[in-house]
């Protein structure tokens, strides 16, 4: 056998172990769990991811396609596994949370058992996902929230507060003044699942729309909220 | 190149043929510690969310009543919705395909299973109001509704009966999707009664139901609970009835 023949077939072997790693990196890409998160836990943010991975639409408002792209389980899934490598375990220093980033671990993000023992509806349970991991973002100095505005009022010129303590949001870090910010990016992502996504169901459709109102209020700057209600077709 | 060299030449594209396909798969299925996702292809139809979208429902999760009087077609609905639940899927297309056309036995079924789920179930208990209000059909349907709207609010997702002690940051950080979880039946069964209402204001009908839909509204107005309060002004609002 002549000697370039043997050359072709391994300049080809390596160029198939090459081309399709950088395949599994683009669309297959790991995350790594640590080893004391919980078999259940770990299923039940595979199947999360999954489903958001499956997800399908025909358009995408602006402020969408600038933090996302499309409407489309890939780009969800590419987006978070961007931020996101290693899923972890931690009480998050509360009882009620279900997920939390420490700055000390990039590209980490931290599950508690809530996230699981909570009966909480998927697509609101997944969107606090994508708030936390948007908050991995350490060139954006992790896109820190800012402080609620005194007094912090409502559309209806009530007090925001919570409503199981009473505890009046004013003056907590629990705002945000971007619409790019982990709120907006997350009330921006709920909004397209729930004008735009193709194959959810109607379920889904409602709890996206549910849950993003809720997030909406914590945007404080006037003309962030306006751009974000132009951009949901809001009035 | 000789003729052995193009067979050598052919060998070796099929070698490759068979690898390519299987690196793919070791880099999609891990061969390491590492746990990969999975990328469905792409579909119109929703994908479940669970690998094993047929799991049985479990005991913990669905208390469910004997279906006693139900015909076959209910019992496959029932059977589904009891998948449903134990798969966590809110995406199982089945909800928008075989849970519709509820027959009244069906929904009456369903509004004793939401009376047997404990109450932290705020998921399961709010799916049971979204199927049951997206065909408000008679008098059962509305009262079911508002019995959930006079339900004691939820203080807590991990136990209802108890409230959350006062806030740490990390709490108030999410704690509106909390508490829009805790009230997840009530704000479902609020929507639910703002859209009927729309899809029969839009079709021109003065449908026998619009009355009760609208008094319980008005009465959701003075729910001690503010979220509730609020979400019954908001829809009442969108309605155009103050």
């Amino acid at each position: 056998m002549s000697k370039p023949l043997p050359a072709l077939f391994l300049f080809l072997l390596s160029f198939t172990f090459i081309s399709t790693g950088a395949f599994a990196a683009h669309s297959h890409p790991d995350l790594q769990f640590d080893r004391d998160v919980d078999a259940s836990l770990k299923q039940q943010i595979l199947n999360d991811l999954e489903f958001m991975g499956s997800l399908k639409g025909t358009k995408a408002t602006p402020l969408h396609r600038k933090i996302f792209g499309k409407v489309d389980g890939r780009t969800y899934l590419r987006w978070f596994e961007d931020r996101v490598s290693t899923v972890g375990k931690n009480l998050c220093g509360s009882d009620t949370a279900v997920a939390c980033v420490l700055s000390m671990w990039p590209n980490k993000i931290w599950m508690t058992p809530n996230y699981t023992k909570f009966s909480q509806p998927q697509i609101a349970r997944l969107s606090v996902i994508y708030h936390e991991a948007r908050h991995t973002e350490a060139d954006e100095g992790f896109w820190p929230h800012a402080t609620c505005p005194k007094p912090f009022l409502n559309d209806e010129g009530k007090d925001v507060r919570s409503i199981w303590t009473g505890a009046l949001l004013q003056g907590e870090p629990a705002c945000d003044v971007t619409a790019f910010g982990s709120y907006g990016t997350q009330t921006i992502l709920l909004k397209n699942i729930a004008m735009n996504c193709s194959n959810c169901t109607e379920k889904v459709r409602a709890d996206a729309d549910l849950f993003a109102n809720d997030q909406l209020i914590r945007i404080i700057d006037p003309s962030s909220k306006a751009a974000m209600k132009k951009d949901f077709g809001m009035p | 190149m000789t003729k052995k060299n193009w067979i050598i030449l052919a060998i070796s594209a099929l070698i490759l043929a068979i690898l390519i396909p299987a690196v793919s798969h070791w880099a999609r299925h891990g061969l390491g510690s590492g746990v990969t996702l999975s990328h469905p292809e792409s579909t119109d139809t929703p994908a479940p969310s669970s690998s094993e979208p047929e799991a049985q429902p479990s005991a913990t999760v669905v208390a469910t009543p004997t279906p006693q009087g139900l015909s076959v077609e209910d019992r496959r609905k029932l059977s589904i919705l009891n998948e449903i639940f134990a798969s966590k899927n809110d995406n199982d297309p089945r909800m928008d395909s075989d849970l519709v056309n509820l027959s009244p036995e069906l929904k009456k079924t369903m509004t004793e299973k939401y009376q047997h789920l404990v109450p932290e179930k705020r998921n399961e208990r709010g799916t049971l109001v979204f199927l049951i209000g997206r065909e408000l059909k008679d008098h059962a349907d509305v009262d079911f509704l508002k019995s959930v709207l006079m339900e004691k609010p939820c203080l807590s997702l991990s136990d209802c009966s108890k409230p959350v002690s006062m806030p740490s940051e990390e709490e108030l950080h999410l704690a509106g999707m909390n508490e829009t979880t805790a009230n997840y039946p009530q704000l479902m069964a609020i929507r639910q009664m703002e859209k009927a209402y729309q899809k029969w204001a839009q079709a021109g009908v003065a449908h026998p139901l619009s009355g009760e839909v609208v008094q319980a509204l008005r009465e959701a107005l003075h729910s001690p609970n503010p979220r509730v309060a609020d979400e019954a002004r908001r829809a009442l609002d969108t309605i155009g009835i103050n």
